[in-house]
């Protein structure tokens, strides 16, 4: 036997048609494993590019919604988005391709080593091919190149069948290309829906406030609301019933209640007469509907009052409000709510005042709080803080004690240090003042009880011990006990090993304790 | 021509190393019931060229697995009881004082059992460091030195070493050093349940079991040159290398276990002995070249004792075996594509 280092002289030229039989063989493998690369490939890209489908018509969209919101009409033509939905997944699926096609770096090797897999030869085959590329094999060598010979048969034999993948599953296709006609459906039955009749609706609102009136005098009521309103109109009736003494002074309003029955008919005749007195100040040349809200009398009531801007919540619910639009209105004109408000306003004693009852009174009331605040605050003569920030209040329990028969928290029931001393000045007393009603100190003067302190631990400096003056031990040490360690004193001691262990070594490792 | 005789001198010396690998086996056999692949591994061992690590629990047939290697193959066999009060010097030798036949006395070195072709160190664990150290040099250089004496070891030279995993009290493990010059590590478990009667019969029974000797030192001498000169293509080199590098924490090939529970990963001596290793399964298989299979047949014994399992992997009940496993889980075989 000759060692590895001798080499067979010329054995190049007498591998050279096993080398070709090889290379052939592996070549018809190589090319199957190419196409079903570059298909997997193809199909791979095209499954990360489906989803992009859907990515342009929800851009698009979310531009109209936007826009529509903020009053301007924005549209592009039905086939420039078309063509960006498909443009930008084609885009993709060209880079994909592109970045993913790799030179296979050694085909004929890769292909011989699926035949050996598939015939069970342990690389046999691959190991003699590479061997006949040497200059000069060893006679091991040369005895492999011998052995993949006789392997050849079987090897022509071998067909290699990898699954060709499909390009696209059809139904993943049809949703991501349904999904995306969808939204274009959408996009345009926003547009036609949503974006132009915004704009007309604005300009109702900033326009002719009459106009919008003859749409909400014409839409009909439904029935609930009719029977709604009928309860509510009775309610308050009931509740502004003049007394004898005020009926004198009130005078004809009893009749505009009357009429305000029967308000729900044309425009003019619908009209209350406090309302038409009032119309025109709403009605003019298309002045703001808030200016003319307050009527003169309460304008000097109060001053500083003003009629809050349209809120923003509003604008977000003109479009659900437009059918709401044409219903038939018995508000008068002049309330300040331009654009035909879906607000049903039914004529009470407040409608001659110019206000409105709105269906969503809560929301009235909350504003009507939010004016008892600020006259509350005008009458105490001074900024006062805001109670309406839902803040939880200042705690007032002034008992002796932890308040609410609660136990001390930091005491074991037996008083202690607790909560601070509360002063029972005069600060507190001042409604509305934030100011910290807790003083720190102990709860009295005279003499306490500590029964418990919580003390955070503080670092002490210390000498470090002299090791000379330890003295020997004088006693022998013992036994020393080794105890079994029950299950969670195992997992303390695997705890505070891995702390140690973390924090000793910035590395994490633990040389010093480790073993096989 | 040339390249064809040679090419069939090569077949027929491997094919002269898988009978031998074979008499030897089924000698041995005769002697010990079943444990097929650790006897497998052992001899894989001795024909590389390397030294072993038998680990098993007592009354599994570790001793008498070595000794009957020993028998089979007529070389030179020495075993050391190791305990805690052994010296350096009562395995690899000493000078003792003579008394001359002329009178007076003289200093003569008395070699230790080191001194041997195949040396058990039975519960080589038991004895302490120092000694254990003795052996290092015997091991890698295949000498000794004592004082200013330099012994060369006789070839073929192997140790083949003993530990009980339980019962660790008064036991020295051995340090990373000499644990790396092992070329294998073999759990030796228990048998199967119907090799029980077999050796209830062989090892109770009046007859005896003569082990015949059925090679020579000379004759694995020369199988070790055939080993050597086995090819190995490129592939199952890159997957040796990938598989030893795969067991060194935050390298390239590095699995999460190996990166969070390891401290420390095999050394390049893992590659050689991935090498030698594979190249005697590939001889045994009637293959003339090393395949992947092969490199992840030996990995296991080759590679369990050079991963060095950190504290947080003690803790988490990792043991160097399931490391191995995930890294031949991780690590894939180069495929050309």
């Amino acid at each position: 036997m000759k060692p590895q280092s001798h080499k067979v002289q010329g054995g190049q030229g007498q591998h050279d048609a096993l080398r070709d039989e090889l290379q052939g063989l592996a070549h018809k493998i190589a090319a199957r494993h190419e196409e079903a690369a570059r298909r997997r490939l193809r199909a791979s890209t095209l499954r990360r590019c489906l989803p992009l489908l859907v990515v342009v018509p929800l851009v698009y969209a979310g531009f109209r919604l936007v826009l529509g919101i903020a009053g301007v009409d924005f549209a592009l033509p039905l086939g420039i988005v078309a063509l960006l939905t498909l443009a930008l997944p084609a885009l993709a699926y060209r880079i994909g391709l592109a970045s993913g096609q790799r030179r296979a770096q050694s085909l004929d090797r890769f292909a011989l080593a699926k035949i050996d897999d598939g015939l069970g030869l342990d690389d046999r085959l691959g190991s003699a091919y590479e061997f006949a590329h040497e200059d000069a094999p060893t006679p091991m060598m040369q005895a492999a190149i011998d052995d993949a010979r006789r392997r050849l048969d079987a090897a022509r034999a071998f067909s290699y069948g990898e699954e060709l993948v499909p390009l696209v599953e059809p139904r993943r296709l049809g949703a991501f290309v349904a999904s995306a006609l969808l939204v274009l459906v959408a996009t345009l039955f926003f547009g036609v829906a949503s974006g132009p009749g915004d704009a007309k609706s604005d300009d109702e609102a900033s326009g002719d406030g009459a106009q919008a009136k003859v749409f909400a005098d014409d839409a009909p009521i439904a029935p609930q609301e009719r029977e709604r309103m009928k309860r509510e109109e009775a309610r308050r009736k009931d509740e502004t019933r003049p007394s004898p003494a005020t009926l004198g002074r009130r005078g004809d309003s009893g009749v505009a209640d009357k009429t305000q029955k029967e308000a729900r008919g044309d425009e003019g005749s619908g009209k209350t007469s406090e309302a038409q007195s009032t119309s025109g100040q709403s009605a003019g040349e298309g002045a703001s509907t808030e200016a003319a809200l307050p009527t003169k009398g309460e304008a000097q009531k109060k001053p500083t009052k003003k009629a809050k801007p349209p809120k923003e919540r509003d604008a977000r619910k003109k479009p659900s409000r437009k059918p709401d639009e044409n219903k038939e209105s018995v508000a008068t004109t002049g309330q300040g709510r331009g654009k035909g408000s879906s607000r049903s306003p039914t004529a009470s004693e407040w409608s001659s005042k110019d206000q409105s009852v709105a269906e969503d009174e809560e929301e009235l009331e909350e504003e009507a709080d939010v004016d008892d605040d600020e006259d509350e605050s005008d009458a105490r003569g001074g900024l006062q803080p805001n109670l309406r920030q839902r803040k939880p209040p200042v705690n007032r329990d002034l008992s002796i004690g932890f308040g609410g028969g609660k136990p001390p928290p930091n005491a074991n029931g037996r008083g202690g240090p607790g909560m601070p001393k509360k002063q029972r000045g005069v600060a507190q007393l001042v409604l509305g003042i934030p100011y910290p009603d807790q003083i720190t100190g102990k709860p009295n003067k005279g003499r306490t009880k500590v029964t418990q302190e919580r003390i955070d631990p503080q670092a002490q400096d210390a000498d470090a011990a002299q090791a000379a003056a330890q003295t020997a031990r004088s006693s022998s040490l013992g036994p020393l006990a080794r105890p079994i360690l029950t299950p969670w004193m195992q997992d303390v001691v695997r705890a505070f090993g891995l702390e140690v262990t973390r924090t000793a070594s910035p590395l994490g490792e633990d040389h010093g304790s480790t073993s096989r | 021509m040339e390249a064809q005789a040679d090419s069939r001198i090569a077949e027929q010396e491997a094919q002269a190393f898988s009978e031998v690998h074979h008499r030897i086996k089924a000698e041995v056999q005769r002697f010990i019931v079943g444990q097929e692949a650790v006897i497998d591994a052992a001899l894989t061992a001795l024909f590389a060229g390397g030294h072993v690590m038998l680990e098993g629990v007592p009354g599994l047939g570790k001793t008498m697995l070595v000794r009957a290697i020993g028998e089979a193959v007529d070389i030179h066999f020495s075993r050391i009881q190791f305990t805690p009060d052994l010296m350096p010097a009562d395995i690899q030798g000493t000078n003792v004082l003579v008394e001359q036949e002329g009178g007076g006395h003289e200093l003569r070195f008395q070699q230790g059992p080191l001194v041997s072709n195949l040396v058990l160190a039975d519960e080589i664990n038991r004895a302490t460091p120092r000694t254990q150290s003795a052996l290092l040099e015997a091991m890698q250089e295949k000498q000794i030195s004592v004082s200013n004496r330099v012994i060369k070891l006789e070839e073929p030279y192997c140790v083949m070493a003993t530990q009980n995993p339980v019962e660790q009290e008064g036991t020295y493990p051995l340090p990373e050093a000499q644990l790396d010059r092992f070329l294998m590590k073999i759990i030796v478990g228990y048998p199967k349940l119907e090799e029980y009667d077999a050796i209830v019969d062989r090892t109770t029974g009046s007859a005896e079991v003569a082990i015949e000797k059925v090679s020579s030192g000379a004759e694995i001498l020369r199988f070790r040159k055939v080993i050597r000169s086995v090819p190995v293509p490129e592939r199952a080199k890159k997957y040796a290398v990938r598989l030893v590098v795969g067991t060194q924490p935050k390298s390239d090939f590095a699995c999460r276990l190996v990166d969070e529970s390891v401290s420390l990963g095999a050394s390049p001596r893992g590659v050689q002995g991935l090498m030698l290793a594979a190249k005697v399964r590939a001889l045994l298989a009637g293959r003339f070249a090393v395949s992947v299979d092969d490199v992840k047949a030996v990995a296991l014994p080759v590679l369990r004792h050079r991963v060095l399992i950190n504290f947080h992997g003690l803790s988490e009940g990792v043991t160097p075996d399931a490391v191995v496993a995930a890294v031949l889980d991780h690590v894939e075989a180069p495929t050309f594509d």
